[in-house]
């Protein structure tokens, strides 16, 4: 019988396939015993598991290398140290010989417990490495499990004839970033998760990696079981378990459409980012690390708009220092060559993302504690560093620097003051970098944008950023799958705080971006276009549809949108005025 | 026998000093235990190694009994006792 499920849309796109549900994540876990006379055979299936596990762990430490993502790599490199240890894998083999615990209990099992060790360790360091303990123990614990779940898809496929090819649709209760950026397109279709929210990381790497995604779609997800065709519809946030005959038509039909859609749009990698009405912006990309900047350039981004330099700072135990820092910025400059802008934004860290290195003390509510700006005030000397770095590279191209969680004029100005003592200290040493490098802020708290008139006469550009500014105003974490409906940049009180901010800054002479996930939502194009914002900064794989959809608008008429959208009840109502005026949207959303 | 190390590392005995420590202590066929506050732990298993909790200017008794068990000790130590962790 067919059922829809109801989700969160967290990367576009159809995905048709057959589920392999992650059941160590999705069903709480009770012990489970087996024979003695089994005992044996149990410990050579795990052991089996664990050297698969190992050769799991080579491979994707094989692929971050390779992508140039070193530090991602380490992370992967202690899995496998820990998959040797006997604390935990002697450990675990041992409840299965003396306790006849069956395999995945045994190893979860262990796992919790040497979790709880580490985590009682009074370093906020140690607890992080629980949570790779448990990380290890469940990528075991899916070995043992995933036989079964591979067999039954095997015979589902074999029912059905095999028609949607062999593409998994994963179902798990949820995804850590590491684990979607280890999906493997070969294998996997796209995913479903019970938890998570569209800006979660593990949403924004779907976007970027191009797998379909729902995510938060609760405990209803938990009826899906090994081997059920499922199609996942990452626009609509639609998972349809055992779609009837015509239901699974009409998606193939869809899905072969979008793959002609994605030809239109390649078709505009090299094109300049021009509306109809000839109006030129800047489409240029988002990015985490340097190794993506030849990605971005690859789909056609004409630049950086936020090259989030945290990633630098996390998974290792020592800060990098201002050469390993310069290196990374100049790798990402000389990607583009000279004109190219490249945004650089100072390292935004506590929030979602923690740094253990800083040892910062767990908060009540890190999104309102201290993070990015606020740490790096704190720290001038870590901050200095950061700077003096990406002054050394704004002599290798068009570098600027962007200050992000900016609330007040003071933090701003105290900023810029660093800025200045880092350039001074270059000159001093003479070491060459550019003396007029362009210096921003993020506008993420509502507090900035209502003062964004005051800021827009000191700094030379802001850029939006969407996620945070949507969470503060609408006071809804984005984490929170309940609060999906108030996570939405079409509420008309969000809307109107940016179309204060780009008023702000062209009535000061200034430019203004977006590097927020609206910038490449098609739905919110044409109006951010009618309002006139410069830059719309994206996962790379959006720039070539961005452009595309852009060919169609004519700025001109929008501007009346953009200001209607202003003047209405609710997110709804605007989102249904941006469809009546602009009907080429419908095709892509 | 043994010997008391002062950890020097700032950032305390974490992921790669902890792997260094075990791989120095996988190779002595025998016992290799650290000491700290009357505590034992394995120096052969990681997670026993991080679950010392050893920060910078702590105490560590480094233990093994036997043939080798000096070379075995003194590699230990020199990673407690290592400035950077790389």
């Amino acid at each position: 019988m067919s059922t829809t499920l109801q989700g969160t849309p967290a990367s576009s796109g159809i995905a048709i396939g057959y589920a392999k549900v992650l059941r160590t994540n999705i069903e709480p876990h009770v012990v489970s015993k087996i024979e003695p006379a089994m005992a044996e055979a149990e410990a050579a299936k795990f052991d089996a598991a664990v050297s698969t596990a190992a050769e799991e762990l080579d491979a994707i430490r094989t692929k971050l290398l390779e992508d140039g993502k070193a530090h991602e790599a380490e992370i992967f490199e202690a899995h496998a140290f820990l998959l040797e240890d006997e604390e935990l894998v002697g450990a675990a083999r041992e409840k299965i010989t003396a306790e006849l615990y069956d395999g995945v209990s045994a190893i979860l099992e262990t796992a919790k417990e040497v979790a709880e060790v580490l985590g009682a360790v009074d370093d906020p360091y140690l607890r992080e490495r629980s949570a790779d303990v448990l990380d290890v123990g469940r990528r075991v614990a899916r070995l043992l499990s995933g036989e079964e779940a591979a067999d039954a898809g095997q015979d589902a496929m074999a029912g059905a004839g095999g028609a949607t090819g062999n593409r998994a649709i994963l179902i798990a209760e949820d995804l850590t970033p590491s684990e979607t950026a280890g999906l493997n397109a070969s294998t996997v279709a796209g995913f479903a998760t019970a938890v998570g929210g569209a800006t979660s990381h593990s949403a924004i790497i779907a976007r970027s990696g191009g797998f379909p995604a729902v995510v938060g779609i609760g405990e209803s997800l938990r009826d899906i079981r090994n081997g059920q065709l499922v199609i996942v519809d990452g626009g609509a946030g639609l998972v349809l378990i055992e779609p009837d005959a015509a239901a699974l038509a009409e998606y193939e039909a869809r899905r072969s459409a979008e793959g002609g859609k994605q030809a239109e749009y390649e078709a505009f990698l090299d094109r300049p980012s021009m509306s109809a009405d000839g109006v030129q912006v800047e489409l240029v990309a988002n990015i985490g690390s340097s190794a993506d900047a030849k990605q971005a350039k690859l789909k056609g981004a004409e630049g950086i708009g936020l090259f989030r330099t945290e990633f630098l700072f996390m998974g290792r135990d020592t800060l990098p220092t201002e050469d390993e820092q310069y290196e990374a910025y100049r790798t990402v400059a000389e990607a583009f060559g000279a004109d190219a802008p490249i945004v650089i934004r100072t390292m935004d860290i506590g929030g979602d993302k923690e740094l253990p290195l800083l040892e910062l003390e767990k908060e009540d509510n890190p999104f309102l504690g201290y993070r990015a700006i606020r740490i790096s005030l704190d720290r001038p000397e870590l901050f200095k560093t950061q700077l003096r770095a990406i002054l050394r590279a704004s002599a290798h191209g068009n570098v600027k620097a962007m200050f992000p969680m900016i609330a007040t004029l003071r933090e701003w100005r105290m900023a810029k003051q660093l800025l200045e003592e880092a350039k001074q200290e270059l000159s001093e040493a003479g070491i060459p970098f550019n003396p007029s490098m362009e210096t921003g802020i993020m506008i993420e708290i509502p507090a900035a944008a209502m003062m964004a008139d005051r800021l827009a006469r000191e700094v030379d550009f802001f850029s939006i950023g969407t996620n945070d500014l949507v969470q503060y105003t609408m006071a809804a974490d984005r984490m929170n799958p309940k609060l999906s409906s108030l996570s939405d940049p079409f509420h008309p009180a969000v809307l109107r705080l940016i179309d204060r901010v780009i008023a702000a800054a062209h009535a000061e002479g200034k430019w203004v971006g977006m590097c927020g996930e609206m910038a490449g939502n098609p739905l919110a194009l044409p109006v951010l276009l009618g309002m006139g914002l410069d830059e719309f900064s994206m996962s790379a794989g959006s720039v070539t549809r961005a452009r595309w959809l852009l060919a169609r608008l004519d700025r001109e008429r929008l501007q009346n949108l953009a200001r209607a959208v202003l003047d209405v009840d609710d997110a709804a109502d605007a989102k249904a005025l941006v469809l009546r005026e602009v009907p080429e949207v419908s095709e892509i959303v | 026998m043994q010997k008391t190390f002062t950890v020097e590392n700032p950032t305390g005995i974490h992921a790669r000093p902890a792997r260094k420590i075990v791989e120095a202590a996988k190779s002595f066929d025998g016992d290799v235990l650290l000491e700290k506050g009357g505590s034992r732990f394995s120096a052969k298993s990681l997670v026993k190694v991080l679950s010392v909790g050893a920060k910078q200017g702590d105490s560590i008794t480094v233990v093994a009994e036997g043939e080798g068990a000096e070379a075995v000790i003194d590699a230990v130590g020199a990673v407690l006792v290592l400035q950077e962790s790389h």
